[in-house]
């Protein structure tokens, strides 16, 4: 991958950020989604692609930790 | 009469004798060093010179009979009344102790080492099968290290399957440094725990100590605070194992010295101790200082007057050196100690306005506070002891001098001067030696190498201690000038990975180099005769940023200044020493870029309504509008810090910094995240 211009090569640097897998079957899939709804595509978040796609969440290990509000995890 | 107060009779005769010895000493001490001067008449500077000198004598008579007390308590086998023998060692159950509450506070640490060390201490519990909650409590306010904090300790749950164990709370608003992060922990969460175990972000506790500290404060009621001897462990750099040797060597002799002394009425260090919660809530708040200048705001050096304020309150305090297992860690170079001191300087010189303000303190922490106090006014006292001696030994009538401060001859004759240099000689270095014999007759010389061996690291130690003397000497009459003047003191994270600060080092010595190089030429040209009798202090300072350099450089373990450690190392040390990175950032990208373009689930939570109207909602539009156009340059460190506190405002930055232009910042950065990911999904980036 060597520029995230292109609107495909954007949303699959998202979904590997993300930690999802990205093999031939998500990049069909994404490629045909961004030809087939270019203009829909176009106007919705990053962060909806991979509920658009149905793509299961990432294994934890590969998923960044979250970015919490001060703190993470108060007791009961 | 009650166990609980059985030892105060031993502690009162110990005590006494003490005070005795170093009374007599001293009295000796002064009568030798008035037949080495001339006539007191002649004017104000002989009665000054013996006031500073009979300090000066008892203060170094006050840590040498504190060895030879340490001395006699372990050659008995240990103190009859310390708690660890009068207690037998737990039988109970693991999974069994009440609620305990490790508690972690930092401030701009090293997140790496840090957080592996708290890995080691909670996997270590766990071995034993005890599990307690912890709390990481930062301070840290730069985003690049608390966004860091935040992924490792995220990191840590998960790799310890410690959700719901193991806490992350950050406070936004530091109030009163270290005390104020414990207190916000304490109204937060105090009522949940009867006991907390502090830890600095450098301390290792292994479960067995932690086990027996619980076990001890379930035996004795009484005690509000059982403090362990922290070992010194993983020194890399020669500084480092300098101090690590010493401590190792010399520290259980002063320790157990100071814990027979003591007894119930010790002093609590900080950390690397156990605390009973609800007595500690109730008495040991620490309200800000409201007199002049230095003796104004928060108390820097809080644990001495918690520990005054928990005696206060009825509570013992106890110092127990015989429990093994807990660590800390030196600072790696001769600069990084000093700028801890010149903090610990200020906080221990604040205790002269606690000493006169607060009432009904037991005698044994008044002068606790007196010593943490008299350990740094000691250096000015030197220098001012210097002075003065210069200034007698230019009398007309005055002897030669022999030593710096100390003049052979005079009307008791030669005999008496160097009677009082061998007495000198004798309280500075015997402490040495005892610790040394001692462990020559526990049978220890093996693990430092051997006794020839042993006896040369303490010949090496020894010299370089005597070379930095003078330096530190002048640096803390630096402090404590510099605290008087109400001087502020950042409160930064301590550099605990060794890395050499050749700016900040030269800073720091520029002045004693040049109060040295000065004192030397004014002697030159109006006592020249003095110019040998300075030089024993003079050159060692002139040579210092040499010699802080060496030291600052990496030792090779089990070659310089071998310590047990280097054979036998503990479990839990290696295991602190040997965990992998905590943390995954891309590469080429800093954490607030990583923060900002990472995806993840919490960014479909709407914000609240609360949070996205008003002066706050504009403020922190504009700092998204500025960041989008100019990249994450455009922002400082708060500013950063305010974006990424809130998850709204971190919400639309990531939708907008991901739709960036071409030719923008973001769209720059959106292709070194390509880069990254194209070379290496995620690296562990242990340097991060």
């Amino acid at each position: 991958m060597d520029t995230p211009d292109q609107p495909y090569l954007r949303a699959l640097l998202y979904l590997q950020a993300a930690g999802h897998e990205t093999g031939p079957g998500t990049r069909v899939q994404l490629q045909r989604l961004l030809t087939e709804n270019a203009a829909r595509q176009a106007a919705k978040p990053l962060e909806q692609l991979p509920d658009t796609l149905g793509l299961s969440p990432p294994p934890r290990s590969q998923r960044l930790p979250p970015i919490a509000r001060s703190s993470m995890g108060y007791p009961e | 009469m009650s166990r609980s107060a059985c030892w105060r009779p031993a502690a009162f005769r110990r005590r006494l004798l003490l005070a005795t010895l170093v009374a007599g000493q001293t009295a000796t001490g002064l009568w030798l060093f008035a037949g080495t001067l001339p006539d007191p008449a002649q004017g104000w500077a002989v009665p000054a010179l013996m006031t500073v000198f009979g300090v000066l004598f008892a203060w170094i008579g006050l840590g040498f009979w504190t060895a030879v007390f340490g001395f006699v308590a372990l050659r008995r086998g240990g103190d009859p009344w310390s708690l660890a023998r009068t207690t037998p060692p737990p039988h109970s159950q693991a999974g069994s102790l009440p609620a305990t509450a490790l508690v972690m506070p930092i401030c701009h640490e090293p997140v790496q080492r840090t957080l592996a060390g708290l890995r080691a201490i909670y996997q270590d519990m766990q071995s034993r099968g005890e599990i307690m909650d912890c709390y990481v409590l930062s301070d840290s306010q730069d985003p690049e290290i608390w966004l860091e904090e935040q992924a490792a300790c995220a990191r840590l749950c998960d790799e310890l399957d410690a959700h719901g164990r193991l806490f992350y709370r950050r406070r936004t608003l530091n109030l009163n440094h270290k005390s104020g992060n414990i207190a916000d922990f304490l109204r937060r969460w105090g009522r949940l725990y009867r006991y907390m175990i502090v830890l600095d972000a450098d301390s290792l506790l292994t479960g067995d100590c932690i086990r027996r500290l619980v076990h001890l404060m379930e035996s004795r009621p009484q005690a509000g605070i059982i403090q362990t001897a922290p070992r010194l462990a993983r020194a890399d750099t020669r500084f480092a194992r300098l101090q690590q040797f010493a401590n190792r060597c010399y520290g259980r002799l002063f320790a157990a010295g100071l814990a027979a002394i003591q007894l119930g009425d010790a002093a609590y260090w900080g950390h690397n101790a156990i605390i009973r919660v609800a007595p500690f809530i109730r008495h040991c708040g620490l309200r800000r200082l409201r007199g002049p200048g230095l003796f104004r705001g928060s108390v820097l050096s809080h644990d001495f007057v918690e520990a005054a304020l928990m005696g206060r309150a009825g509570y013992e305090v106890w110092l127990e050196p015989a429990i093994g297992g807990s660590y800390e860690e030196s600072p790696p170079t001769l600069s990084d100690d000093l700028r801890r001191d010149r903090r610990w300087c200020r906080g221990n010189l604040q205790h002269l306005w606690l000493l006169a303000t607060l009432g009904r303190l037991r005698f044994a922490h008044r002068m606790a506070l007196a010593t943490g106090i008299l350990s740094f006014l000691a250096s000015p006292l030197w220098l001012l002891f210097l002075a003065l001696s210069g200034y007698v030994a230019s009398m007309p009538l005055a002897a030669s001098p022999a030593l710096p401060g100390i003049l052979a001859g005079g009307s008791t004759g030669s005999a008496g001067g160097l009677v009082l240099i061998a007495m000198t000689a004798l309280l500075l270095f015997g402490p040495r030696i005892l610790a040394v014999v001692d462990q020559l007759l526990a049978g220890r010389a093996a693990r430092f190498g051997g006794t020839v061996r042993l006896w040369m690291n303490t010949l090496v130690e020894t010299t370089l201690a005597l070379a930095l003397a003078p330096a530190r000497m002048l640096c803390h009459s630096g402090h404590v000038l510099g605290a008087l003047m109400n001087l502020k003191v950042a409160w930064q994270g301590q550099n605990r990975a060794g890395h050499t600060r050749l700016g900040f080092g030269l800073r720091q010595v520029v002045l004693p180099l040049v109060a040295a190089a000065g004192m030397l030429v004014l002697i030159q040209l109006h006592a020249p005769g003095l110019t040998p009798w300075a030089l024993p202090v003079v050159a060692p300072v002139l040579l210092m940023p040499c010699l802080a350099r060496w030291l600052s450089r990496p030792a090779a373990p089990g070659l310089w200044l071998r310590v047990p450690e280097d054979t036998a190392t503990s479990s839990l040390l290696e295991a602190a020493d040997s965990s992998l990175p905590l943390t995954r950032r891309w590469r080429d990208l800093s954490w607030f870029e990583q923060a900002v373009l990472t995806p993840h689930q919490p960014r479909f939570t709407p914000p609240r309504q609360a949070d996205m109207t008003g002066r706050k909602r504009a403020a922190l539009q504009a700092l998204i509008d500025r960041c989008v156009l100019g990249g994450a340059a455009a922002l400082d460190n708060s500013e950063r810090g305010r974006i990424c506190d809130h998850p709204g405002a971190l919400a639309e930055l990531h939708r907008r910094a991901w739709s960036a232009a071409p030719g923008t910042p973001w769209r720059e950065t959106l292709h070194r995240l390509a880069r990254a990911t194209r070379e290496q999904p995620l690296c562990l980036d242990a340097a991060s």
